[in-house]
């Protein structure tokens, strides 16, 4: 059999990293909210030639209104009051990316509680069915919760674009509908479907393999 | 558990400590302390005979059913 020996401790340090990493990327976001970032009165630009998925495209940005056109103007999307588009990405977008963040630091910070018990040679120990046992059930809280949020955040955006934006295809102007409900993200429509969801229930599973081990070791243990 | 080992006696008996029995059957002074508090799940035959040479016993001498014991479930609990 291939010698492994390492992994847990490069499993340890690489947790340790991301762990930190995450961290900091919520105490960004989090001086982001607080910082207020608005555009500039007198900022101009454009046009500027763009490509989206190959298609060429124009984007102007004048007197807080961003026009953007593909197709030689064929399909032309105007934006006003980017500022409110500002808002509304950092009062519902930005709380979603300090939640992810928040999530994966403690996440991360679990694992690698793990792999250093693990390296220790305690892979089963009451300790470390606990870690298991809490990484599945904050995954599957972590899939419902995320999924209300990036919901919240589609219908906040939806609703602001309807208001502020508007469509034009061949010089017609088409009418940007208001979100009717409000709907679960994460996938088709539930939190069930997200990879979080099915991700906990393996590791739950894993926690009661877990938990079996460390009763057949504790009757090795036991056995002279 | 309904089995209960009287290892302490005969160590009395033969005036054998811990540590020396130990060390004649080749066992760590942890694993002997387990079988003498009877905290031990169960036993080797390998353990016993080693055990029932250096104490100069029989097995049944080391080992008494105890009736009405009732089996240990708590240990499987986690």
């Amino acid at each position: 059999m291939t010698n492994t020996n390492w992994m847990p401790k490069f499993l340890r340090w690489l947790f340790t990293v991301f762990a930190i990493v995450m961290a900091l990327g919520a105490v960004v976001f989090l001086v982001l909210l607080a910082f207020d970032p608005r555009l500039s009165p007198g900022l101009n630009f454009g046009p500027h030639d763009v490509l989206i998925d190959g298609v060429p495209g124009v984007v102007t940005f004048s007197h807080s209104t961003l026009n953007f056109s593909v197709l030689q103007g064929a399909i032309a999307l105007t934006l006003r009051n980017t500022d409110g588009l500002i808002e509304t990405l950092k009062h519902y977008g930005l709380p979603i990316l300090i939640l992810d963040a928040a999530f994966f630091a403690v996440l991360f910070d679990l694992l690698r509680r793990l792999f250093r018990n693990v390296g220790r040679g305690e892979s089963f120990t009451r300790e470390t069915v606990r870690l298991v046992q809490i990484i599945g059930i904050s995954l599957l809280i972590f899939s419902v919760v995320s999924a209300l949020a990036e919901g919240w955040f589609q219908y906040a955006l939806f609703w602001f674009l309807a208001h502020n934006a508007s469509v034009a295809i061949s010089g017609t102007p088409v009418h940007l509908p208001l979100p009717q409900n409000f709907e679960i993200s994460g996938g088709g429509g539930t939190p069930f479907d997200s990879p979080y969801f099915f991700a906990g229930l393996l590791v739950l599973a894993l926690s009661e393999v877990f938990r079996q081990g460390l009763v057949l070791k504790r009757e090795h243990d036991l056995t002279v | 558990m309904a089995i209960k080992l009287n290892l302490d006696r005969v160590m009395l008996e033969r005036r054998v400590s811990l540590t020396e029995l130990a060390d004649r059957i080749g066992i760590t002074l942890a694993n002997l302390s387990i079988l003498k508090t009877n905290k031990a799940r169960a036993i080797r035959f390998s353990t016993l005979d080693a055990l029932c040479r250096e104490l100069n016993c029989q097995p049944g001498e080391l080992l008494e059913h105890v009736p009405g014991g009732e089996p240990d479930e708590k240990e499987d609990h986690v």
